[in-house]
């Protein structure tokens, strides 16, 4: 990862959760990450990447949370395509 | 001939489904740098020898690159431009990048349908259950189960 920020956390929160400092500070990063991937906004290659996890690692974190990911496809229109574009590409098969 | 990204290669995987795109298409492809990004123990338990592992052209020149992308999602669009083949994918930003650059792209929804169109999965009820399991992977909103599930 390139340059790094830093984020201001309750100080309870050590405490609370039971977590050194960086694993509170690995745990805040897979949070947001989780969402962001979440919401759509980063690919799942790139949120594996953030939490410089494996892909794998990181999907099993993702669906352990019965987290929503909202990709693919946004409209039948859409959806559609996706499909015409494949049944094209395979009729002979 | 298809591009998986590894959100369509991980979906198929944990649907165990993999096998069954082979019937829908001669030749599949990931790139290196999207197998190098699973463990090696996924890998060993999950990827078929009938999937082509290509490594991408670095020479393709790609511009205003978008930051929710990674570097083996930039492999996954150079393959396909370099091969001028389609990209499965249910990451939206990846297909909006590819759609951008004229690259055909499909996703997982898409194939499910075909495949019981084809009646590779052989009836409605296994269906369903697929449609239901890919929720895990990516949400699919009752508009698009509506479509999914029209004849």
């Amino acid at each position: 990862m390139s340059e790094k920020i830093n984020i201001k956390l309750p100080i309870d929160l050590l405490e609370l959760t039971g977590l050194s400092f960086e694993r509170l500070e690995e745990r805040s990063l897979l949070i947001w990450v989780l969402e962001l991937y979440s919401e759509g906004k980063i690919t799942l290659s790139k949120a594996a990447n953030l939490v410089q996890m494996k892909v794998d690692k990181f999907l099993l974190e993702f669906q352990k949370r019965h987290l929503k990911h909202v990709g693919g496809p946004n409209t039948v229109q859409e959806v559609q395509k996706d499909f015409d574009t494949i049944q094209n590409l395979t009729k002979d098969q | 001939m298809i591009i998986l990204d590894n959100s369509v290669l991980s979906a198929f995987t944990r649907l165990k489904l993999l096998p069954s795109l082979k019937l829908l298409f001669p030749s599949v492809i990931i790139s290196k740098e999207i197998l190098d990004e699973y463990s090696l123990q996924w890998q060993k338990e999950n990827i078929p020898n009938w999937i082509n592992i290509l490594q991408s052209n670095e020479n393709i020149i790609l511009k205003k690159i978008p930051l929710s992308l990674s570097s083996a999602d930039l492999s996954v669009i150079r393959l396909a431009l370099e091969h001028d083949k389609p990209i499965a994918s249910d990451d939206r930003p990846l297909r909006i990048y590819a759609e951008k650059l004229g690259i055909l792209i499909t996703g997982s929804l898409g194939l499910l349908k075909l495949l019981y169109k084809k009646r590779i999965i052989e009836n409605l009820d296994e269906y369903i259950t697929y449609l239901n399991s890919l929720q895990e992977d990516v949400y699919i909103s009752d508009e698009l189960m509506k479509w999914a599930l029209e004849e």
